[in-house]
C-alpha cells in the first residue's frame, strides 16, 4: 500500500519522527532536539526553553489535537532553513481557531488552572505558525544566532 | 516525581523531587494536596528546591493547589522556586499571586 501520510521537505528536514498519540514519546524526543539546538549553537538557556515550547506543542497534539487515540499519529519535525530553526508538529485532529484561545494574562483569566501552553510557546520562540487544514500543524521557530562571517 | 512529607509545627513541607508536567507530577501533586486537606493539614510549604523542570500543566496545578486549599481556608505557600520556574509564573502574570520564600525558617514563620 502506498504512504500516502504527510512528509516533510527533504532538503531542509534534519529529524522527521512520527509516532503514536502517547506522551511517553517526549523522553525520546527531548534528548534528540536538545543535540539539534546544541549542535546548531544554541546555549543551554535557549535549549531548556526551545524544549519547553516544543513539549507544550507536543503535549497540544496529543491531547487536545489526537485526544490520545492510539491510533492517530503525531508527526514531529526538525528544520533548519535560512537562519531559522523550525520544530514542526502536526496532529490528525479537528483543528482549531488560534484566534478563539483566549488570553491567559487577562485580569479574567489569570486565575485559570489551565490554557497557557499557546502563550509560552509564542513566549519562548520568535514566531509560531499555524495551519488548521490538515489536523493542526503548529510550526516553532527560531532564529539562529548570527556567526562572525570567515574572512 | 517525588514527594517528600515531613511537618514543623503544624505546617506540612512537601519536598518535591522531579518534573511537574502533563501526566508527571501534576496528578501527583494534585492528589497529595487533596489527601493532606482532606486530613485537615491546610498550611502547606511546597519546597521546589529539587523541580528540575516544569510546564504550562505544573503550572495550571499549582494554581489549582493555591485555590483548592485557599477554598478550604489554608494556606499554600512555594520554597525555593528556581529562576526558571519564576520566570514562568512571572511571564504569566502570577508570580505575585504566589506567596514565595528562598528561606525555610522564614516560610515556616510566616505561617504564624
Amino acid at each position: 500500500m502506498p504512504d500516502t501520510s504527510p512528509h516533510l521537505p527533504r532538503e531542509i528536514t534534519l529529524v522527521e519522527i512520527r509516532f503514536n498519540s502517547s506522551l511517553s514519546i517526549l523522553d525520546m524526543i527531548q534528548p534528540i532536539t536538545n543535540k539539534v539546538c546544541d549542535q546548531l549553537g544554541f546555549d543551554e538557556d535557549s535549549q531548556y526553553w526551545i524544549w519547553l515550547a516544543t513539549q507544550e506543542a507536543l503535549n497540544n497534539a496529543i491531547k487536545h489535537g489526537n485526544k490520545f487515540d492510539p491510533n492517530k499519529k503525531v508527526l514531529f519535525g526538525l528544520q533548519v532553513d535560512q537562519g531559522e530553526f523550525r520544530i514542526v508538529v502536526q496532529d490528525e485532529g479537528e483543528g482549531f481557531n488560534v484566534q478563539e484561545v483566549p488570553d491567559p494574562t487577562r485580569k479574567e483569566n489569570l486565575l485559570k488552572t489551565s490554557g497557557r501552553g499557546i502563550f509560552y510557546m509564542r513566549s519562548f520562540m520568535d514566531r509560531v505558525e499555524y495551519n488548521t487544514e490538515n489536523g493542526t500543524k503548529v510550526t516553532l521557530v527560531k532564529r539562529q544566532k548570527e556567526t562572525d562571517e570567515e574572512a | 516525581m517525588k514527594i517528600y512529607h515531613r511537618s514543623v509545627d503544624d505546617i506540612t513541607i512537601l519536598d518535591l523531587e522531579g518534573q511537574i508536567t502533563i501526566g508527571e507530577g501534576d496528578v501527583q501533586l494534585r492528589e497529595a494536596i487533596h489527601k493532606l486537606v482532606e486530613i485537615g493539614q491546610k498550611r502547606i510549604l511546597l519546597n521546589m528546591a529539587r523541580v528540575t523542570y516544569m510546564d504550562s500543566s505544573g503550572v495550571g496545578e499549582l494554581m489549582a493547589c493555591l485555590q483548592h486549599i485557599q477554598e478550604h481556608e489554608g494556606q499554600f505557600k512555594l520554597l525555593n522556586i528556581s529562576k526558571k520556574i519564576k520566570n514562568l509564573l512571572f511571564i504569566a502574570q502570577i508570580l505575585s499571586i504566589f506567596e514565595y520564600f528562598n528561606d525555610e525558617e522564614l516560610a515556616v514563620a510566616s505561617f504564624n
